[in-house]
C-alpha cells in the first residue's frame, strides 16, 4: 500500500535492495516497487503512472519492529512511500503515523512530511 | 523511559516487554504481555473482562476516584532540571504512595465489611445441607471429649491420691511417684 499523495495506491514489490542475497525487507529499508492500482480520483492528477518502476522507503509493517529502546512496534498496515532514484520523495504528503527511526540521516526529507511519529 | 499502562489490563509494561501496537490513526495499545494482546486481538472489551483493572474500577471493586489518582496525570511540559525540585518529587511521590495504598485498604475493608455474617450465614446453610455427613463425625467427637474428660478426672483423682500418700509417708520418692502416673 501506499501511503503519500503521489497517486498510487498499491504496489507490488519487484526486488528488495541492499545485497546480492536480501530477501526480504524490513521497515526501513528502501525496495523497488512497481505501480499496480490508482487512487481512483486522481487518475488525471496522479504524478505517477500505472506500470511504472519507482523505488519506495518502507514506512509501516504488521510484522513486529524493534527499536533500541526495546519496545516492539506493529502497525496496521504494510505501507511505503515513493522515492525516485536519487531518493527524494515522489509525493508532497505522507498520511499516517511513521516510525521515529526514519527521522534521522537518509530520510529526513521523507520524514518532514509526515503527519506523526510513533 | 517512561513506564506505560498496558491498554488491556493497567499493569505496568517495563522496557523489553510487552509490544506496541500503532493504528493508522496514530494510537497507539501498549501490552504488558502477549495475553493482553491476544484479547485484545479478540476484541474483547477490557470493561467486561474479569481479571483487567478497568473491569474492577467499573464494577466498583476497587478505588476508582480518588485525588491521589490526579497525581499520575501526565504533564506535557517539561519542567527544567532542579535537585532540590526532584528530591521534593521523589519524596512526595513515596508519600503519595502510601497514601494510596492506604485509601485502597480502607476501601477493601469497607467493601468486605459484611463478609463475615455473610460468611456465617453460608456456613450454617452448608451444614444443613450436609447434616447426615456430619453425624458420625459429631458422634465420634462427644465420644472423644468423653475420653478426654474421663482420663482428666483420672489425673486429678491420681494426684489426690499421691498428694494423700505423700502427707503419710513425706518425701522425694512420693514425688516421683506422682511424676510417673501423671
Amino acid at each position: 500500500k501506499v501511503c503519500d499523495n503521489s497517486g498510487a495506491k498499491t504496489v507490488k514489490c519487484i526486488k528488495v535492495l541492499g545485497g546480492f542475497n536480501k530477501k526480504i525487507a524490513k521497515l526501513g529499508d528502501i525496495i523497488v516497487v512497481s505501480v499496480q492500482k490508482l487512487r481512483n480520483k486522481s487518475k488525471i492528477t496522479s504524478k505517477v503512472k500505472k506500470g511504472e518502476v519507482y523505488k519506495a522507503l518502507i514506512l509501516r509493517t504488521k510484522k513486529k519492529f524493534k527499536t533500541k529502546d526495546g519496545i516492539n512496534i506493529k502497525f496496521q498496515d504494510n505501507s511505503v512511500c515513493l522515492i525516485t532514484k536519487q531518493g527524494k520523495p515522489v509525493s508532497t504528503r505522507i498520511f499516517g503515523p511513521i516510525p521515529k527511526i526514519l527521522k534521522t540521516g537518509k530520510f529526513t526529507k521523507i520524514a518532514s512530511l509526515s503527519a506523526g511519529f510513533i | 523511559m517512561r513506564i506505560e499502562k498496558c491498554y488491556f489490563c493497567s499493569s505496568p509494561c517495563y522496557p523489553g516487554h510487552g509490544m506496541v501496537f500503532v493504528r493508522n490513526d496514530s494510537k497507539q495499545f501498549r501490552f504488558c504481555r502477549s495475553k493482553c494482546h491476544r484479547n485484545f486481538n479478540k476484541k474483547r472489551n477490557p470493561r467486561k473482562v474479569a481479571w483487567t483493572k478497568a473491569y474492577r474500577k467499573t464494577r466498583g471493586k476497587e478505588l476508582a476516584i480518588d485525588s491521589t489518582f490526579e497525581f499520575e496525570k501526565r504533564r506535557n511540559r517539561p519542567v527544567k532540571y532542579d535537585r532540590n525540585l526532584m528530591g521534593k518529587t521523589i519524596l512526595a511521590m513515596q508519600r503519595v504512595q502510601a497514601i494510596k495504598e492506604k485509601r485502597e485498604e480502607r476501601f477493601f475493608a469497607n467493601r468486605m465489611k459484611d463478609a463475615k455474617k455473610e460468611q456465617k450465614a453460608q456456613a450454617r446453610v452448608e451444614i444443613e445441607k450436609g447434616i447426615e455427613l456430619l453425624a458420625p463425625a459429631v458422634a465420634n467427637r462427644e465420644e472423644v471429649m468423653r475420653n478426654v474428660v474421663d482420663k482428666a478426672r483420672e489425673r486429678i483423682a491420681s494426684r489426690k491420691r499421691n498428694a494423700g500418700q505423700k502427707i503419710v509417708s513425706g518425701g522425694g520418692d512420693n514425688k516421683a511417684d506422682g511424676m510417673d502416673e501423671s
